[in-house]
């Protein structure tokens, strides 16, 4: 099990267009919003699949940027160096 | 609690955290805490920046599983920012070093710690003058202590200088010109009360964010605070800024005389203030070098600032005059109070010294000090910069205790505080970082006299400038030998004769000094992985194997071992011995040997036990009648700092001039030594982001932190990427004198560079933008200046990774 909680902060012009992408998607849950940073929680089987959003959010025409704020770790995890 | 409870839980943690920081954006925040049985949990300074947030361990069966903010920590009152809540998973990245390696037939080869504590002892003994040793602010204040008298004490050398050098030392050289003792005044609380806060080219947004958000947060409950943002480019801090005011590199100290000069011209500076509390100090041009300078009068102060108008200001920094006369006006009302903030903006820069000077003169002109909201605050990007450094002396010049290698008085208080034999200590002050890297990367026929470089704790393979220069011309020199203590492999790893494995913040006793002056401590809660050991007691080691192989210096007066602890019965304790290194506690015996050196500038500790009980102290700690610490807030404030005289209001007694009084400096503006031309247009300047602390050989070990910035890029304006005809996530070529670097560029990301400017963060080994930086350093603080050096842009025609 993965969770993270995401800030994606867009583009004044795609907010609309980013927003329906993410509701669209039953992996991500959306927080009330504060102007173009929208909060969310992503919740996956595991940590690959958590990349893979990641990866899908950060290439969503619009999105300017995804930032951190909190990630579950689950103990006896390893990290490789990135 | 059930499986579906705790992911519910989980995930409300989740969307709070996030809804926190898109909502204030501040970068901090607080989580609640998921408590389960059987998980311990104990206090501990974060790992990562000069912040000093306090977080609380949460360890279950020998390992850290949860980290919570600590409500208690007056420092961050349980907020933390994204590095703050992920500082657990540091000590699990997979590449942990576990045992020594030894390069043998180019290969790093594992060995044991007898021979590895052995092959150090007899590099020193190959020549102990040539022997040198880099430390840092990550260093704990005992390891500090260790590494200070081992070389100074132990080798009669001062061959010890650290990162630190890098990265405050103008800030250290600013507080000693201005007051004859270093760092500020004031304390965090300055934030809860001020009614402007300046940002000197300091993006606390990202750097510091937990005290940024004590601004910031002032904000949503209905106070007033101004905040000024000075910058060379946009920053996530200037989202939050009143008024931007974006400024032309280097030309900084023009700003700050043009504020001066409006002070002085319009008759609004605090002449009381002036008259009782300061006096007015020039360079001497006959001696360009010394940093007292010689004094000047009011009349001489004024007449060299009056070409600073606010229009020769404007030419110089691109400042609209009319907003250097608003700063000035700021300055000159009595009934608000002003907080300035700076930290590597103002000194990694070739005048770093200078404009240090002149922002505390600015608040001492205009009476902008002492009282609580009203003072100039530098902030470090390390968590023990102040304690370890600053404080304990791991400079090349200093000694414990604001003391200085080159005064006889002071290297007599050493030697009676160590124990030593009168004239042990070396009068002389070693290499400053840029010099000792140069001295160790020249060939030794060529003058390079340093032999052997001992690194612990940090990682100047990637964070010195100039790296060719610096640190890659160590590369075929067979007779020079590296050695390296570290948690994990790095770009310093990479050219390392001997590396030797270490212990890892709760994987042993710590004790850190803030930005604050606040000093902290923890206890081990782990265990290290394999092998590694702490840092200290490799230092103890190798001393122990030289007084076993004769080495003079490694006896005390009585002739006994340098560093001889004993136990509660007096028995000695061969604490050199691993299995015997926590049959007692190292941390307390080095600190109350080294407290008694805090008295000589009033910078008193209190015992080891009492940082043991609480979330940390400010020195000075005074004892009270009644056998309590007492903490100062406000040093040189007769209201809080009981060494100011009765009814002086306010009294630098630490003063240069030995008359209570601080210095007000003239420093003038002066061209950069390297600025755009017609080859490389363009400024370069370097820093850090929100997710990576420094180097980023912790950082990046993170999978969160690392996903959320994967990579280095250059931050470029839209003009200049239209005009180069790249787009985001396209590749360029940044190339200066010294280097040439490829990497993706980022238009309109976190930051914006004004057009003419780039920017590249220096947290990624893989793209090491430091090989391109300058060397040119401050001629005080021998600080480099990372912020300015120019660069030309290639667009690469094969495109890369997006970010
Ligand atoms: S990185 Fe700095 S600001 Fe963030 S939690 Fe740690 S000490 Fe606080």
């Amino acid at each position: 099990m993965a969770i993270s909680g995401l800030v994606v902060t867009m583009d004044d012009a795609g907010v609309a267009s980013v927003l329906a992408a993410l509701r669209a998607d039953p992996r991500i849950t959306l927080g009330p919003p504060a102007g173009v940073r929208q909060p969310v929680v992503i919740e996956t089987a595991g940590p690959a699949e958590d990349d893979a959003v990641w990866a899908w959010l950060r290439s969503i025409p619009g999105v300017r940027f995804v930032d951190v704020a909190y990630v579950h770790f689950d103990q006896g995890e390893e990290h490789d160096h990135g | 609690m059930t499986t579906v409870d705790r992911r519910e839980f989980i995930k409300s943690a989740a969307m709070s955290a996030a809804v926190a920081a898109a909502a204030g954006s501040t970068r901090a925040f607080a989580l609640p805490v998921l408590t389960a049985p059987g998980v311990q949990w104990n206090k501990a300074p974060c790992r990562f920046c000069g912040t000093g947030c306090h977080v609380l361990v949460g360890v279950e069966d020998g390992r850290v599983v949860g980290i919570q903010g600590d409500l208690k920590a007056d420092v961050n009152k349980g907020l933390l920012c994204v590095k703050g809540y992920h500082v657990g998973q540091i000590l699990y990245g997979k590449d942990r070093l576990t045992t020594p390696l030894l390069r043998k037939d180019g290969r790093l080869v594992p060995i044991s710690w007898e021979e590895a504590i052995d092959t150090v002892a007899r590099r020193v003994l190959k020549d102990p003058k040539g022997f040198a040793m880099y430390g840092s602010g990550q260093w704990t204040i005992p390891e500090g202590c260790a590494g200070n008298k081992f070389m100074k004490g132990g080798l009669s050398s001062n061959h010890l200088d650290g990162n630190p050098r890098l990265c405050m030392s103008s800030a250290v050289t600013g507080f000693l010109s201005t007051y004859g003792v270093d760092e500020p005044a004031g304390v965090y609380d300055d934030l809860d009360q001020c009614d402007v806060a300046i940002m000197w080219g300091n993006n606390m947004a990202e750097m510091h964010p937990v005290v940024f958000s004590r601004i910031v947060d002032r904000r949503s409950r209905g106070e007033k605070v101004t905040i000024i943002d000075f910058g060379t480019r946009r920053t996530r801090t200037t989202d939050h800024a009143d008024e931007f005011l974006l400024f032309k590199p280097n030309s900084d100290l023009a700003i700050a005389n043009g504020i001066a000069h409006l002070l002085v011209q319009n008759n609004a500076y605090d002449k009381d203030f002036v008259a009782r509390h300061c006096n007015f100090r020039q360079l001497d041009p006959e001696k360009p070098d010394a940093m007292q300078g010689k004094p000047m009068t009011f009349d001489e102060y004024a007449a060299a600032l009056a070409e600073y108008t606010p229009e020769r200001v404007e030419q110089i920094s691109g400042v609209p005059a009319d907003k250097i006369r608003l700063l000035a006006a700021l300055f000159a009302r009595r009934d608000i109070r002003i907080t300035s903030l700076w930290c590597m903006g103002m000194n990694q820069h070739t005048r770093g010294t200078a404009i240090n000077c002149l922002v505390h003169g600015i608040h001492l002109l205009s009476g902008h000090f002492g009282k609580p909201g009203d003072a100039p605050t530098s902030l470090t990007g390390q968590p023990s910069a102040c304690g370890t450094v600053r404080e304990v002396g791991t400079l090349c010049h200093l000694l414990p205790g604001g003391r200085l290698v080159a005064n006889e008085d002071h290297r007599k208080h050493a030697e009676g505080f160590w124990n030593l034999p009168e004239g042990r200590i070396n009068p002389k002050p070693g290499y400053h970082t840029v010099l000792l890297f140069e001295k160790f990367c020249t060939p030794t026929d060529k003058g390079g006299d340093i032999h052997t470089l001992w690194v612990q704790v940090t990682n100047p393979g990637q964070s010195l400038p100039n790296l060719h220069k610096l640190f890659k011309a160590k590369k075929g020199l067979e007779d020079k030998f590296l050695i390296v203590s570290d948690v994990y492999p790095t770009a310093t790893t990479e050219l390392a004769d001997l590396v030797l494995p270490s212990a890892l913040w709760v994987e042993k006793n710590g004790m850190y000094g803030n930005s604050e002056r606040r000093t902290q401590q923890w206890f081990k809660m782990v265990d290290p992985p394999g092998q590694a050991r702490d840092d200290c007691w490799q230092t103890i080691a190798v001393a122990r194997r030289l007084f076993d192989l004769g080495f003079e210096g490694m006896k005390n007066k009585d002739a006994e071992f340098l560093f001889t602890f004993k136990d509660k019965g007096g028995k000695p304790v061969p604490v050199w011995d691993w299995n015997h290194y926590y049959d007692i506690n190292v941390d307390e015996a080095f600190f109350e040997e080294y407290r008694p050196f805090s008295k000589l500038k009033q910078k008193d500790l209190a015992p080891y036990a009492e940082y043991a009980r609480t979330r940390g102290l400010r020195w000075p700690v005074v004892q009270q009648p009644d056998g309590s610490w007492r903490e100062t807030r406000w040093r040189f404030s007769e209201f809080d700092d009981p060494y100011v005289k009765k009814g002086a209001g306010t009294q630098f007694y630490n003063s240069v001039t030995k008359d209570d009084k601080a210095l007000v400096w003239f420093r003038p503006w002066e061209p950069p030594p390297e600025g755009p031309d017609a080859d490389y247009p363009y400024w370069l300047c370097t820093g850090r982001v929100l997710e990576h602390w420094h180097t980023g050989s912790m950082t990046r070990r993170v999978p969160q932190l690392h996903r959320a910035m994967p990579a280095a890029y250059v931050e470029i304006s839209s003009t200049d990427a239209a005009r180069l005809g790249v787009r985001s996530g396209e590749r360029v070529a940044l190339v200066s004198r010294r280097g040439r670097l490829e990497l993706p560029c980022w238009i309109g990301g976190r930051g914006d560079c004004p057009e003419g400017t780039v920017f590249v963060p220096f947290f990624d080994e893989s793209l090491l933008i430091n090989e391109l930086t300058l060397d040119a350093h401050d001629p005080f603080s021998k600080q480099p200046d990372y912020k300015k050096c120019a660069v030309r842009v290639e667009r690469v025609v094969t495109t890369g990774a997006a970010r």
